[in-house]
Order: structure tokens, then C-alpha cells, then sequence
């Protein structure tokens, strides 16, 4: 079972302090999957993203990638194995241009170093110019305007721009499993329907990639995601497809009970 | 043709102030040249029609801009020769821009605020001197040692502070330079307060460092020697921090200054990034020191002390955070200047310090901010 | 600087050294406890209040040497006097410290830490280069005049000095104080609510800019005094203890857990017990005894960050 999974937690769980962030959580995702992950502010998606990534280092609990478990791994180790993510609040390296961005984002494919650097620059010349190029071709698969828009300093850029540059640059690296967090946080509904097209765009152009979304608009979750796992208080409280999960009383309880503008579709 | 002759004709004018400014003695008259320049520069950057031609001549001349301007500072100690100890100050300076390319390195990319320059630069002197002194090692053999001994001691000292947090590792810096110079000035086989003497001049083709240059007909001051080396070493670093900007290390620590955390989630090994920024620096303050202790043949714990480490902050943050021409006039700016107002000498770290704060305030990206880098 | 007695490990000594390291470690507290306080309420290390503490030094050598210009001194007893000193010192750098905080420290509030931290050690500068060149003869040591009683007192085989002594008190008593304070008093609770969430405290209605002020007060009365307290035992200063000084009261705070209150004491022991006996038992060691704390601040740094106490939970990515 563990060969068509790319990513498996096992009871995965971590305390700050008397909170548990995230408690007991056992996910299966299957190579090539696009999951939603769903549940009221502040129960552990997040950190569930951040534990994945090794920023945090767990309680309790495995972490399965390709059936290794990765658990005490740096998150730069990490992403060489192939997992990329976007942030909630974006972060950016804001006071360098867009294409920097990018191209910082195809780190894990780069292969020069100092000696190079100093001595055979050529190489870091063209490694440097091909990244330029491909990060281009990146930017311009969202919009050309954000391709010719590159050289601006991401402080410079708008909202929705600076959503995209991110998801740019965790695909430069050619990632096996993408972990999007509230991509379309502060869109507007036109800005999300495009960004949904273009995760299927992206899944079109990458069969195997697999996808874990973050999101609080339901309709994204449920036009795009294969399966869904609901999280309560660092719990998985349900999990299966969106039209399933999103009529459990678990579900719908968890939601009522906190105040949004958009709980349910 | 007629844009070419602008762009020269612009270049000698600003090279004459700067000459005059070397050379001229009285307040006033320095005073003058200073506000000369400072009129002069205003003028293009306010006066856009002459600022966007001046800018487009330049970027379609580059070429001969920049070698006119090489042949001018390859000139300056011939211009210069009833002037030995202007030479002397263009030399300092030289150094100067040498710590303050590589602490950029540091502070400009990675944000890592080092104070410790003192103590490489000390590092590199004491080191060349004493193997000079002891084993005889040439002068030439002793540069890369030098350089080399400040970096073992940066990684070292980098190493275990990486994973501690910015403002641990600046005290780590300060306290690491007050007491290098607490050490250098206690311990017997580093001189004590006395220092290290008789430190021989380099030799290259039976030329010794310490004569004078004999060339058409003229005796230029043997300063000059150290200042073309110095010019040399000052090229070398520009080089190196130009390759590395465009290059992999150069964006991880771009990377590394705005987000550690996420630069991480790059791929980026943040604390590898961090020690080599530091490794690299104190190599560059090494081979600094090296230079130093040979131009002066002379070296003592006050040349070495925490003040050393403020000027290099200082230029770094007047000339620009991650801007290599920046720091460049910074350097010049901040040796030339207190030497001219030698009343000021005595308030230069007081004025350091409001320059500092002023520019914190106002520009705290320095006069010259980042350029984009562009890849074509 | 030096301690009363070096040498061979007699016992009486042994105690008289403890006493030199705890009041050693008591003025280290009166600095340390401050940067804390300041990292806790602000997150901003203070790069130089040792500086302040200077001042205090400074001041009080002015003070003493202005009454007596006064003719202060025939007509008032020299123990009025020294209070009466200890209590201006303790309002002016009181006022003085929040004066920098105002001007130097609130307008880098929102920016990235590295420019507050480059302006506190500018600011350092400032004061210690404006001390050097505008105080009369400023780059040469100065004598801190007496103005603790010069006696000893005997406590079974044991020979105290009196000053060290009331060192030691004046240090805990304000110290003391300065905890009824951060944790009896409504001010106080405002300065515990701000160093856990400045946003949260400021929605509760607490005027957070004000309480910021009322810290740096605080933080300021208790480094100046520390300062004239540290010239009375050393006898001798110098512009530029502050910057060791700061250094060290940093270095207290982050080895006992910077943030944390009991932590700056608990540092405070370490760095003066450790500085006060390496230099009096180590032969030689008395000029290096400054290599040694540092030492032990990369030891913690490398393998206890978080100091001895530590600090509160973790933050949040």
C-alpha cells in the first residue's frame, strides 16, 4: 500500500506548550492526487504544512514521503526530496525582483558552487541564464503581463501577482508534491476561478505531481480537489470526497461553531 | 562623437575636483572642491534632460567610461608624486574598500550584522607578521596565508553562533573584537602593547616595495607601490563579489537577508550560506591585514581596535547595502574626508556615529541602494 | 576591578571572595535586568545601556564634585549627601535612558530588527565618544570619589568591607522592588501583558507606547544607579566601561534566558561568580578574566539558546 503513496502521516502529533497543535492525524495521499485540507482557523493546517515541511519537529508520529520517513529533516533537505510550498501570509523575498524569486526557486536544480562561482564562471553564467529563462516560461504560464513584469521588486507587485510569483517559484523546483496554503486568500472571486484554472493547468502539464491545497473557499475545494480532509482542533475529524465530507454533522458543526463569512459552499 | 567628448569632458571635470581635493591644504579651498562636487553631482541627478543623456552616453560608452577612469587611477600617483603621504591616505582607502566589499557580503546580503572586522583584519596582519618575523615566508606566499588564517578563525567563530539568533550573534562579533585586542595587547608573543616591528617590504623582480618608482624621470614615493597592489586586491574583490552576486550563493543570500525560513523551504542550506558569507569576509579582512602590516612594517594593537570595526559599518551602510560601486565612494568618502579635516579628526567615531543614525532615518538602504540583476 | 584578596584558597578568603562575586553579580543584575525587561516589552536588544549605566557613573562623579564646589559638604552629613546623590543620578539617567529610547529606539519600531540593533550600538557610540571628547579629560580614567563609608567590619574570623556590603543591599533592594513592581502592580502587569502580545494588550486599552516608556524609565533608573554603584567598588572609570559592561549584562541576560526576569539574576550569578573567582584563583588569569565570560555566553549560545530559564513559548511560523 505504502508504493502509490506518496506522502503518509501516522499519528502525527505536536504540543506547543499545553496546545495540541496538531493531534493524532493519519493522512494518505495517493501520487497524483490533488487533496483539499479544510477546517476552522486554527486547527493545525498550517502547522500540519510547516510539520510536513520540517520547520516543526513532531511530538509523536511518522512521516512517510515515498516511504521514508522523513521526520528530523531540515526543511532544506526536505525540499530536496521534492516537496514545495507557498506560505499563508506569502512570503516572498520581497526586495528583489520577481524573476529572482523564481529562480531561487530552482535552487535544489542548481548545481554550482563557490569554486565554480570564482574560477569557471561560465558554467554559473548559463546555469544562471537558463534559470532566467525558464523562470520566465513559469511566469508566463500565469500571464504574460506577469512575465514581462518580472524585474519589478516583489514589494512592488500586487496582491494577486505576488500569489502567483510564489506558486512560481514552489514549481520551479520541480516539486513531486505541492503544498499550497490559501492560495486564493484576498481574491477576488474572478482572480479565483482563474487560479483554480491554472492549478489544472498545472496538473495537466504534471501528471504525476500531487497537490495538497489549504483553502477556506469551498467552492475551490470542491471543483478541484480529488479527496478531502477536514481538521477540528488538530484532529481529523472526516475525510473522503468533498461532497461527501461537506454534508457530515461533524463537518458542518465544526464550522458553525466559529465565525466566517464563507462556511459553507 | 560629440557624446563621447560630453562623457570625457564631465569624467576630467569631476576628476580634477577629486585631484584638487586631494591635494589642497587650506579649509576653504577644500570646502570649495567639496561643494563643487557636491553642486556638480545635484546638477545631473536634478536636471533630467542632462541626467537621462548622461546616463544613455554612458551606457553606450561604457566601455571608454570605464577606462578612462582606470587610466585616471593608474595616473593618480604619477599627478601625485610630490604627494607621498596623499598616496599613503588613496591607500588606506583601498583597504577600507577592501573590508568594506567583503563586511557587504555579510550585512548587505545576509543581514548578519558582524562587528568583528577589527579583529579579522588583526587576524591577517598578525598572523603575515609574525611568520614574516619568525619563519621569513615571503610576502607574497604570506597573503593568501593571512587571508586564509582570518577565514579559519571566522568559521570558526561562525559555526557554533549560526544557529543562534541575529542580535546573539552581533554581541558575539563585539565582544569577539574587545577581546582579540585584549589578547593582542596581553599576551608576550604577540608584542604586547609594543606590537610587531621590523616587518620587511615586499619584494617583487628586485624591486623592493620600500624604494621609490622610477618612471619618466620622475621619483614617485614608494607609497605608490602599495597603492597599486592595493588598487589590485581592490579590483580582485569588486571581481568576486560581482561573480557572486550573479550566481547561486549570491541569490541564497539575498534569500537569506528578506525570509531565513523561507529560504529554507528553497532548498537552501541557510547555516552553510551563513558560514561561507562569514568564511569569505574575514578571508578578504585577512588579506587586508596582510597588506596593511607590510605597508607599515610597524603593527601595534591600536591599529586594530573596535573603531576600525564601526568605519567598516559605516561605509557599508552611507555606500549602499549590496551595491559594490557604493561602497566604493563610501570607502573613499570616509578616509578622504576626516584626513581633509584633520580638526575633525579627533570627532570622527562621534561622527560616525550621528552618520549612522542619520542614515538609518533617511536612507537606510545607503546613498547607492541594490541594483536588479538582470539576465541578459 | 580587582578583588580584595588573590591567592591560596584559605577559607576566610574564600568567603570574602563569595562576597565580592555576589556584589559583583548584583551589579551585573541591575544592567541585566533591564535588557530583559526591554527585550521582553519590545523585542529589541539594547545594545547600550552599559553606556547609560556610564552615565550614571559620570554623573555622579559631577554631582559629588558640584556640592562640594557648593561648600555642600561642611554643612551636611557625608551619608544625606551620597543619598541625595544616588536619587538625582536615579531620576536624571532614569529620564535620560527613556530620552534615548524616544529618539533612538520608537521610530526604528517597525523596522527589520537589523537597523534597531545597528542604531542602539550607533547610539552607543555616540555617548561614549560625546563622554570622551566633552568631559574634561575624558579619555583618561577617573576617580569615582568615596562616598560609601571606607570600613571594615568583622563577622567572626571574617573581614567584610562595609561599601561591598551596602552594594549588595542598595542592589537587592532595588531589585527586589523592581520584582513587586513587574508583578504587584497594574503597571507592572501592563509591562507582562505587552511582553506576551503587544496587539492583544494594546485592544485590552493599554496605551502600549506609554507603558514602553515607563520600562525604559525603569530600566534607565536601575542601569545609572548600577553605574555609580560599580564606581564606587572599582574606585576607577573609564567612557568606555559601557561597552564591556553592556556586553556582559547582555551576555547575563542571554545565559540565564533572555526575556526572563529571574533569568537576568540567575545569569547574573553565573557571569559574576565565574568572572570574580577565575581571576582571583587562576594565576594570571585576572586580565583574561573578560575571555572567560565570554566563553561561557558562546557555550550557552551553542548548545542552550534559550538561556538557562528560558523564555516563554515558542513563537509561531
Amino acid at each position: 500500500m505504502e508504493n502509490d503513496h506518496v506522502l503518509i502521516t501516522e499519528d502525527l502529533t505536536i504540543n506547543f506548550g499545553g496546545l495540541r497543535a496538531v493531534d493524532g492525524v493519519d493522512i494518505y495521499i495517493k501520487k497524483g492526487e490533488i487533496v483539499g485540507l479544510i477546517g476552522p482557523n486554527g486547527s493545525g493546517k498550517s502547522t500540519f504544512f510547516n510539520l510536513i515541511t520540517g520547520i516543526y519537529k513532531p511530538n509523536k508520529g511518522r512521516i512517510l514521503f515515498e516511504g521514508e520517513n522523513i521526520i528530523g529533516e531540515k526543511p532544506y533537505q526536505i525540499t530536496r526530496r521534492g516537496i514545495a510550498r507557498t506560505f499563508q501570509n506569502g512570503r516572498l523575498f520581497a526586495d528583489i525582483s520577481a524573476l529572482d524569486n523564481v529562480i531561487i526557486g530552482m535552487y535544489t536544480k542548481q548545481k554550482t558552487n563557490l569554486l565554480d562561482t570564482v574560477l569557471r564562471y561560465r558554467r554559473v553564467k548559463t546555469e544562471l541564464q537558463e534559470g532566467a529563462k525558464s523562470a520566465m516560461e513559469l511566469l508566463a504560464f500565469f500571464s504574460n503581463e506577469l512575465k514581462d513584469n518580472c524585474l519589478k521588486l516583489v514589494v512592488d507587485l500586487p496582491h494577486t501577482d505576488r500569489k502567483r510569483v510564489e506558486i512560481c517559484r514552489a514549481l520551479a523546483s520541480n516539486p513531486k508534491i505541492l503544498l499550497l496554503d490559501e492560495p486564493t486568500g484576498g481574491m477576488s472571486p474572478e482572480e479565483t476561478e482563474r487560479l483554480m484554472q491554472d492549478i489544472r493547468k498545472i496538473k495537466e502539464q504534471n501528471e504525476d505531481i500531487t497537490i495538497i491545497i489549504i483553502e477556506h473557499d469551498m467552492s475551490v475545494i470542491e471543483r478541484v480537489a480529488d479527496s478531502v480532509y477536514v481538521l477540528n482542533y488538530g484532529k481529523k475529524i472526516a475525510e473522503g470526497p468533498f461532497s461527501v465530507i461537506s454534508k457530515e454533522t461533524k463537518v458542518i458543526e465544526a464550522y458553525l461553531g466559529e465565525e466566517t463569512e464563507d462556511a459553507e459552499t | 562623437m560629440f557624446e563621447i567628448g560630453l562623457l570625457i569632458f564631465i569624467e576630467t571635470l569631476f576628476f580634477v575636483l577629486v585631484y584638487l581635493f586631494i591635494i589642497l591644504e587650506k579649509t576653504y579651498s577644500i570646502l570649495g572642491i567639496l561643494g563643487g562636487i557636491i553642486l556638480l553631482s545635484i546638477l545631473i541627478n536634478k536636471v533630467n534632460r542632462l541626467h537621462s543623456f548622461l546616463s544613455e552616453c554612458f551606457s553606450k560608452y561604457k566601455t571608454i567610461a570605464i577606462l578612462y577612469g582606470i587610466i585616471f587611477i593608474l595616473a593618480l600617483p604619477i599627478l601625485l608624486w610630490e604627494y607621498p603621504y596623499q598616496i599613503f591616505i588613496l591607500f588606506n582607502a583601498g583597504l577600507f574598500a577592501i573590508l568594506a566589499l567583503g563586511l557587504n557580503w555579510q550585512i548587505g546580503s545576509t543581514n548578519i550584522v558582524n562587528f568583528a572586522t577589527g579583529a579579522s583584519f588583526a587576524t591577517g596582519a598578525y598572523t603575515s607578521a609574525l611568520l614574516s618575523i619568525h619563519l621569513g615566508l615571503s610576502f607574497w606566499i604570506l597573503l593568501p596565508i593571512g587571508g586564509m588564517a582570518a577565514a579559519g578563525i571566522g568559521f570558526i567563530l561562525g559555526l557554533p553562533c549560526m544557529k543562534a539568533k541575529t542580535y546573539y550573534l552581533s554581541l558575539v562579533t563585539i565582544a569577539f573584537t574587545l577581546i582579540v585586542y585584549l589578547l593582542l595587547n596581553n599576551l608576550r608573543w604577540t608584542g604586547g602593547p609594543d606590537g610587531i616591528a621590523d616587518i620587511p617590504f615586499p619584494k617583487i623582480v628586485n624591486h623592493s616595495f620600500g624604494s621609490p618608482i622610477r618612471l619618466f624621470g620622475l621619483e614617485i614615493p614608494f607609497q605608490a607601490n602599495f597603492y597599486y597592489l592595493a588598487i589590485f586586491l581592490v579590483a580582485l574583490t569588486f571581481f568576486v563579489d560581482k561573480r557572486l552576486r550573479y550566481s547561486r550563493i549570491g541569490l541564497a543570500w539575498n534569500a537569506i537577508r528578506n525570509d531565513e525560513v523561507a529560504a529554507e523551504c528553497q532548498g537552501i542550506n541557510v547555516t552553510y550560506s551563513k558560514v561561507m558569507s562569514f568564511s569569505l569576509n574575514f578571508f578578504f579582512d585577512g588579506v587586508a591585514g596582510t597588506l596593511f602590516a607590510f605597508c607599515m612594517s610597524h603593527i601595534s594593537p591600536e591599529s586594530f581596535t573596535f573603531n576600525v570595526s564601526v568605519t567598516v559599518i559605516t561605509i557599508v551602510i552611507v555606500g549602499g547595502m549590496d551595491n559594490a560601486v557604493g561602497i566604493l565612494f563610501g570607502a573613499l568618502l570616509m578616509t578622504l574626508i576626516p584626513e581633509k579635516f584633520q580638526v575633525f579628526q579627533n570627532y570622527r567615531m562621534l561622527i560616525f556615529g550621528f552618520i549612522i543614525l542619520i542614515m538609518l532615518r533617511l536612507r537606510p538602504k545607503g546613498l547607492f541602494p541594490q541594483t536588479v540583476r538582470k539576465y541578459d | 576591578m580587582d578583588p580584595p584578596l588573590k591567592g591560596n584558597r584559605d577559607m576566610t578568603q574564600f568567603i570574602e571572595q563569595i562576597m565580592f562575586a555576589l556584589m559583583l553579580s548584583s551589579t551585573y543584575a541591575l544592567i541585566a535586568v533591564g535588557i530583559t525587561l526591554f527585550f521582553g516589552a519590545i523585542n529589541i536588544v539594547h545594545f547600550s545601556h552599559g553606556d547609560v549605566a556610564m552615565l550614571g557613573a559620570f554623573l555622579g562623579i559631577i554631582f559629588y564634585g558640584l556640592f562640594g564646589f557648593m561648600g555642600l559638604w561642611e554643612n551636611i552629613p557625608l551619608w544625606l549627601m551620597t543619598m541625595v546623590i544616588f536619587l538625582l543620578v536615579f531620576i536624571v539617567i532614569g529620564f535620560l535612558g527613556t530620552f534615548f529610547e524616544r529618539t533612538v529606539i520608537k521610530p526604528f519600531r517597525k523596522s527589520p530588527l537589523l537597523m534597531v540593533l545597528v542604531a542602539t550600538i550607533a547610539l552607543g557610540i555616540v555617548i561614549r565618544e560625546s563622554v570622551r571628547l566633552f568631559y574634561p579629560q575624558g579619555s583618561n580614567p577617573q576617580v569615582f570619589p568615596k562616598i560609601l563609608p571606607q570600613v571594615n567590619f568583622e563577622v567572626g574570623h571574617l573581614i567584610l568591607r562595609f561599601d561591598h556590603f551596602i552594594i549588595l543591599i542598595i542592589s537587592f533592594l532595588l531589585i527586589f522592588f523592581m520584582f513587586l513592581f513587574i508583578n504587584k502592580t497594574k503597571t507592572g502587569l501592563a509591562i507582562r501583558a505587552i511582553s506576551q502580545d503587544i496587539e492583544a494588550a494594546n485592544l485590552m486599552g493599554i496605551n502600549s507606547d506609554i507603558i514602553i516608556a515607563i520600562t525604559f524609565l525603569i530600566g534607565s533608573m536601575l542601569a545609572g544607579l548600577a553605574g555609580i554603584l560599580i564606581g564606587s567598588y572599582q574606585t576607577i572609570v573609564r567612557f568606555d566601561i559601557g561597552l564591556m559592561g553592556g556586553i556582559k549584562g547582555f551576555s547575563a541576560a542571554v545565559v540565564g534566558g533572555l526575556g526572563n526576569f529571574y533569568g537576568a539574576i540567575v545569569g547574573s550569578l553565573i557571569l559574576g561568580f565565574i568572572e570574580s573567582l577565575t581571576s582571583a584563583y587562576i594565576p594570571g588569569g585576572a586580565p583574561y578574566k573578560d575571555v572567560f565570560a565570554f566563553i561561557i555566553v558562546i557555550f550557552f549560545l551553542v548548545f542552550k539558546p534559550s538561556g538557562i530559564l528560558g523564555r516563554r513559548a515558542p513563537i509561531k511560523i
